[in-house]
């Protein structure tokens, strides 16, 4: 309840500041002590609201043109001019005081990942948030140029830990749409199927970590236990729990194992009442809708404009969703609703994400009821490897496993931008080809980063009891934490 | 996807702003800028804008070019996102508030030099990047031939001359 009213006093003092004092800032020098009492510096309200544009202009009329602060400042002045900020008011000892600075993250463990974040405060209130960015940079895009398209592709798994098919699945559509082929009605179907899955995966993780940040630490060891079921559907298609380089360019690597659309059908009619016992402790939460509701608002302009993608934007009321507005695999084949939010807040985002769960669960029954037998890649063996039992009686199929494990195969030249509804928005490939078995340039379109990059924005003015709500302020975002891993551009990691 | 027009860095901006406020285009959000090297041209960088329109449903690729040294005029007052994603991909551009900031935070790796905990000197310490492997460039396209990067062979032994 703290928060609750150091929020309100925070919103009353800003709204209740004065828009049209603030005379010449020369007479403020002047005559500190004289406008002491109205032109102190703010520290205590927020002075968001005292950029008038008017006023440099007075400053550079008295104190000569551009001054020192102009060329050498660097930060933002939180709309303040910065002789304002500057200019000594009252005694000495308030002359000293600024704002709060925390330093979040990396290593602060509501961080999770290797969010960076440079906190300014006032009192509960975020003044200025400065993502860091960079911290696992490991310059993916330049590693794929030197990599084959077969040996880039694995990269993709590494760049968001929590949806790592969707993101193979971007890369290998984009190499697809280059060599000009079409996938077997099989492969797609395993694809949206592990799509979906996938999608599940991450909104678990960030609907409940948010709410372990907040506070409900149950649900979570829920939602954590339907995750292990799922990693294990991931392992047994593929070998590996997370990195599972399975989708790949002309079909999918291997068929689906005996008995394993019968225990995805399992887990699925069972998966609905997880997540009513989720939402039964989270939706309705005193606690959580005081944490979330009207936290993080962000408009639609404002979102269109940072050019926000999949939650970040449904959540703000623009009804786009890649896998409806241009259905890629089978999800024109399958009915499923988009849920859209109407306030821009953490809260709405939250329910666009548990919604998004039950309309995934809805997508993996018809796929399990319409998946068809057949192919699961392009027959061309010069694209995707032979079966080994051919390669041990045709020498053709040894040799055409050869050249594609050692030579790969070349693609045609020419460019082509991929995109698809990835759990956290739209994840894009922009993919260059000369006409070699290199990419030219493959260049990665993440969600988070832009999400990221809107970080400062959003958390203005946003009260924080502790770290987890800033966190969770975060994460309400649309998982900025993972961002960093999605890819503060290319190539964040979360080890 | 077929169409991206080329625009001279001059007309980079005017032709965002048209693409973005057309009633008959409403691109309104730029979803990445990619930067594409071709050395061997004169205009050696070619700078890729992703527009999408959420109202049409469309994509667009807008291209412009630059030299080395030269600048492309920032986008941010079109996009706001121009902001984040240019100085991903370190584009010569100008006009971008903060942007030397953004450049000079320590914790952003300019790919020279990597910190590290000193435990006699008690504090992060800056050192230049040491790449314990050699960078190897894999010619997978002629397999049997020796990679560039390694030591030239001896000139052959000239052929004694039979009697």
């Amino acid at each position: 309840m703290a928060s609750l009213f150091l929020r309100s006093a925070a919103r009353s003092s800003r709204t209740s500041t004065p828009n049209t004092s603030t005379p010449s800032i020369s007479r403020v020098l002047q005559s500190t002590s004289r406008t002491h009492g109205q032109h102190s510096r703010m520290l205590s309200s927020t002075p968001a609201v005292l950029a008038n544009p008017a006023q440099p202009q007075e400053t550079a009329q008295t104190t000569g043109a551009k001054n020192v602060f102009d060329y050498h400042t660097v930060e933002d002045l939180q709309g303040m001019h910065a002789s304002q900020i500057l200019a000594e008011t009252g005694s000495r000892a308030d002359a000293k005081m600024r704002h709060f600075t925390v330093n979040f993250g990396p290593q602060h463990p509501a961080a999770h990942g290797v969010l960076r974040l440079i906190l300014e405060l006032n009192g509960e209130e975020i003044l200025r948030a400065d993502p860091h960015i960079g911290l696992l940079h490991r310059g993916t895009e330049k590693l794929i140029e030197y990599k084959t398209y077969i040996q880039a592709l694995p990269y993709f798994d590494r760049l968001d830990y929590v949806s790592m098919m969707t993101n193979e699945l971007c890369y290998s559509r984009a190499v697809e749409k280059l060599l000009n082929i079409d996938v077997p009605d099989r492969a797609k179907w395993i694809r949206t199927l592990f799509g979906e899955i996938t999608r599940v995966l991450n909104h678990l993780m960030a609907v409940l970590t948010h709410a372990m940040d907040v506070g409900a630490l149950t649900p979570f060891l829920w939602g954590f236990e339907e995750r292990e079921k799922l990693m294990e559907f991931y392992e047994r298609v593929s070998g590996a729990r997370l990195h599972s380089a399975y989708v790949r360019p002309g079909g999918v690597a291997f068929d689906l194992p005996h008995g394993l659309l019968d225990d995805i059908f399992k887990w699925a009619t069972q998966f609905g009442s997880r997540i009513d016992e989720i939402e039964e402790v989270v939706t309705g939460n005193r606690i959580w809708k005081e944490r979330t509701v009207g936290v993080g608002v962000v408009s639609k302009d404002e979102a269109l404009n940072y050019s926000f993608s999949g939650v970040m934007l449904r959540g703000s009321g623009v009804p786009w969703d890649l896998r409806k507005t241009a259905p890629y695999d089978m999800y024109d084949q399958v009915e499923f609703d988009i849920p859209v939010g109407t306030n821009g807040d953490c809260y709405d985002r939250y329910l666009c994400r548990v919604q998004e769960m039950r309309e995934s669960l809805s997508i993996i029954s018809q796929c399990l009821n319409k998946i068809t037998p057949g192919a699961i890649k392009v027959d061309d063996h010069k694209l995707v490897p032979p079966p080994r039992a051919s390669m041990k009686e045709s020498m053709e199929s040894l040799i055409h496993h050869f050249k594609i494990f050692s030579e790969g195969f070349s693609v045609p030249p020419g460019e082509t931008y991929s995109a698809i509804e990835a759990p956290k928005g739209e994840m894009g490939v922009y993919l260059v080809s000369d006409g070699t078995n290199r990419p030219y340039r493959c260049s990665i379109r993440a969600p988070g980063f832009a999400h990221l990059a809107g970080a400062d924005f959003i958390m203005r003015h946003v009260s924080l009891v502790f770290p987890f709500l800033s966190s969770s302020v975060l994460r309400g975002l649309g998982q900025v934490w993972r961002y960093l891993v999605t890819g503060l551009v290319q190539n964040q990691r979360v080890p | 996807m077929t169409n991206s027009p080329c625009t001279p860095p001059s007309g980079i901006i005017p032709v965002l702003t048209l693409l973005r406020d057309h009633s008959q285009c409403q691109f309104k959000s730029v979803m990445d800028i990619s930067g594409v090297d071709f050395p061997e041209r004169e205009k050696r960088f070619e700078v890729v804008y992703h527009l999408l329109s959420v109202k049409y449903r469309g994509r667009i690729r807008v291209k412009t070019y630059a030299g080395e040294g030269d600048h492309v005029p920032s986008a941010i007052e079109v996009f706001e996102s121009v902001d984040w994603t240019s100085f991903e991909e370190r584009l010569p551009s100008y006009g971008e508030p903060d942007f030397t900031y953004l450049y000079l935070r320590p914790t952003h790796p300019h790919g020279y030099t990597e910190l590290r905990y000193d435990e006699e000197r008690r504090r992060v310490v800056y050192e230049l990047l040491k790449l314990v492997q050699a960078f190897r460039n894999f010619e997978f396209l002629s397999l049997g031939a020796r990679p560039d990067n390694l030591k030239p062979l001896p000139p052959p032994k000239p052929e004694e001359q039979k009697k």
